[in-house]
């Protein structure tokens, strides 16, 4: 599968910019002020997309052709390009997206052509993002065999867990055991930690 | 038998180490173009080049020259070739401050005087001490006589020219350990033992197993002079690229000095504390030194952090004590490559000689390994504390690090970077080097015990940053020719 890569999926979209002006305004410059100005990191809007690995919006302006003889071979029009990775399947992640972060999809997709509107639905939003996907084909996923939902938890066992080990290194056995089975009780309790997270600690409870 | 390298156009000390017991580092800032250039055309004829001594011709004193980019610039060199240099050099080692975790008390800013400037020229004295070093048990001033006389004439020389002024200096010696001359460095480990070996030349010292690459037959052999000098072929096999003309770097290569200080009194008090706790995790009575004397928990640490024991006996080797027999023989100090040891219980992942110089670790046959390979060639400065006391972390005392490489991205950054400040090539995840990584106080690292035993790895807790940086720069060591042309200005790409 092109656009598969273990488990992930990769999305690659590629959507026509509108050329015509807006109050006096270029689509374009007014989609890329957009753009710079979307949080990133815990407050990225994808963050609200659980199902997202890792997701990308950028601008193609045009293709240039480096090297002798200059050869000119314009692109029709400039595109925004959005990339993702996700776990399940396209259909789904389209719906997560809508569910999730419409007006968010409305405030980027509004600069494109042919972008029917989140008004019009959410089959027209996934018939749009069909129409202008291409093949990824060869893609680099960080973690191709895990959800993210499993790569958080695993991420806030693996650094609580050291810790633990630490803490508890040359205690009596029998302690050990005890604390641990509360140490596992408290981490199966603990939510997971919010996407975007860059230290993955237990929330709530002590071990 | 590959190409011959031309040592009498490579500067000294680059090829083989001078074994010098005394250093004198002198940084110096352009003030005026064209005197600066008369000063380097009469400093020439002093240069030390990398010319084998013959038997009992090894002088008093050497010296020799490197350039920062802001010093290349300094001295006229032409825009076209300037703008050719590498990045990390052009940038210096102040802009890679965040890439080599020089922050917080290592940070640039805290550095020491001279390096608050841009260092333009480095000047580097070798010298021997008048009497014979086994014959002393300290260094006093009067020993350092070669050194002094020459500086003095140095200091004439660039009087004369003017055009240069002189922003500080350092000196470096061997350490004296109980009245005796050694190669140890303030912690108290025997250091520079596994410096690599290349192509080019017909030295011995060259064919030492362990030191250059393995084969898939075993065998050892040097490594491609390209890693090292520039103008050659290099492990990849292509003669790399380089600031043209040739002649301005063929020959050449970078070096990077680091003035790094040991705060020998937070090693230590963390070596006898948690060694007690690490002794607890072993089977105590196997630890012997070949001498038999029980190895006590702190040394047993100290040589899992280090990967060698503090006399030098490599860990993969020797794994329960010191053994004065194989640390002796050359032919066996290097002779490994820890393929045996892949759940690393005998020298840990994290070890300071298996991070830096992973061997066959990595896989590949040692290929990935072959081209973060450096050279070092400094040595230390301050009074050592002696082993009984702990000493004072903010006494002046450290090590001058000098690594060569011909590429300082590919090779000193890599290493400092990803292999000393980061863990995830070897399975320790984001744990940085115990003894030279930007550790906070905060950080943790694993001592991996035998999977096959009952005991549990040791986890090292809130390791403290041993050794804090105080000031260096990125320089380029021309060749003998490229310095002419330099001195004369006469380096054209057109």
């Amino acid at each position: 599968m092109a656009n598969k890569n273990g488990i992930t999926y990769g999305l690659t979209v590629l959507c026509p910019i509108r050329t015509n002006m807006v109050q006096g305004h270029c689509g374009v410059d007014l989609l890329r002020d957009h753009l710079r100005a979307l949080p990133q990191g815990r407050k990225s809007l994808f963050g609200s997309v659980p199902e997202t690995h890792l997701a990308r919006l950028s601008i193609m302006d045009d293709v240039f052709f480096e090297g002798t003889v200059a050869r000119e071979d314009n692109l029709k029009s400039r595109y925004l390009w959005f990339n993702s990775n996700f776990d399940g399947d396209l259909c789904d992640y389209l719906d997560s997206m809508f569910d999730h972060i419409p007006q968010e999809i409305e405030a980027i997709w509004r600069h494109c052509t042919g972008f029917p509107g989140i008004e019009s639905g959410r089959e027209k939003w996934k018939q749009y993002i069909y129409k202008c996907q291409i093949k990824t084909t060869f893609f680099f996923a960080a973690n191709n065999d895990m959800t993210v939902e499993n790569m958080l938890r695993g991420l806030m066992l693996k650094q609580e867990f050291s810790a633990f080990v630490a803490e508890h290194q040359g205690k009596d056995a029998a302690e050990i055991q005890k604390e641990f089975l509360a140490f596992m009780e408290t981490y199966k309790a603990a939510p997971t930690p919010a996407r975007g997270s860059v230290t993955y600690q237990f929330e709530n409870g002590e071990v | 038998m590959g190409k011959m390298l031309k040592l009498a156009d490579i500067q000294g000390n680059i090829v083989q180490a001078y074994r010098f017991p005394l250093a004198r580092y002198i940084m110096f800032q352009v003030t005026e173009e064209g005197k600066a250039r008369e000063f380097i055309k009469k400093i020439i004829p002093h240069i030390t080049t990398g010319e084998m001594w013959e038997k009992g011709g090894k002088p008093e004193v050497t010296t020799n020259i490197a350039f920062s980019y802001q010093g290349l610039k300094a001295i006229g060199l032409n825009e076209s070739s300037l703008r050719q240099f590498p990045l990390a050099f052009a940038e210096g080692m102040k802009a890679r401050a965040h890439l080599l975790g020089d922050e917080g008390e290592s940070g640039p800013h805290q550095w020491d005087e001279c390096w608050q400037e841009h260092v333009d020229i480095l000047l580097t004295i070798n010298a021997r001490t008048v009497s014979d070093l086994n014959s002393l048990t300290e260094i006093t001033e009067s020993e350092k006589a070669h050194l002094n006389d020459f500086h003095e004439a140095l200091k004439s020389l660039c009087d004369s020219t003017g055009g240069i002024k002189v922003l500080g200096q350092q000196d470096a010696n061997v350490l004296f350990y109980n009245g005796k001359p050694c190669a140890k460095e303030h912690f108290g480990f025997d250091d520079g033992i596994g410096n690599p070996s290349f192509s080019g030349t017909d030295l011995a010292t060259m064919k030492i197993p362990g030191k250059g690459k393995q084969l898939a037959d075993g065998s050892w052999v040097p490594l491609a002079a390209g890693e090292f000098i520039l103008g050659h072929a290099d492990e990849s096999q292509a003669i790399p690229e380089a600031p043209r003309p040739r002649l301005l770097t063929d020959n050449g290569t970078y070096m990077v000095y680091r003035k790094l200080h040991q705060n020998v009194a937070s090693f230590r008090k963390y070596l006898v504390d948690t060694g007690k706790e690490y002794a607890k995790t072993l089977d105590m009575s196997k630890y012997r030194h070949a001498d038999g004397t029980a190895a006590k928990g702190w040394e047993i640490l100290a040589a899992k952090m280090a990967g060698r024991w503090l006399d030098g006996t490599p860990v993969e080797l020797s794994p329960y004590g010191q053994d004065p027999s194989i640390r002796a023989d050359s032919a066996r100090n290097n002779d490994f490559n820890y393929t045996g040891d892949k759940d690393a219980a005998t020298c840990p992942f994290g070890a300071h000689v298996r991070r830096t110089n992973p061997r066959g670790s990595l896989g590949f046959d040692g290929k990935l390994t072959s081209r973060r390979r450096i050279l070092r060639r400094g040595l230390p400065y301050g009074t050592p504390t002696p082993f009984d006391k702990l000493g004072r972390d903010q006494d002046e005392h450290g090590i001058i690090f000098m690594a060569i490489n011909a590429s300082i991205e590919r090779q000193f950054e890599f290493v400092q970077q990803l292999w000393i400040n980061y863990g995830n090539d070897f399975y320790q995840s984001n744990d940085k080097d115990i003894l030279t990584g930007a550790n906070d106080g905060t950080d943790q690292a694993v001592i991996q015990n035998d999977p096959e035993g009952e005991k549990p790895p040791f986890i090292c807790r809130n390791i403290p940053r041993f050794v804090t940086v105080r000031g260096g720069e990125y320089f380029f060591i021309p060749s003998m020719t490229a310095l002419k042309l330099l001195s004369e200005k006469a380096v054209s790409t057109i």
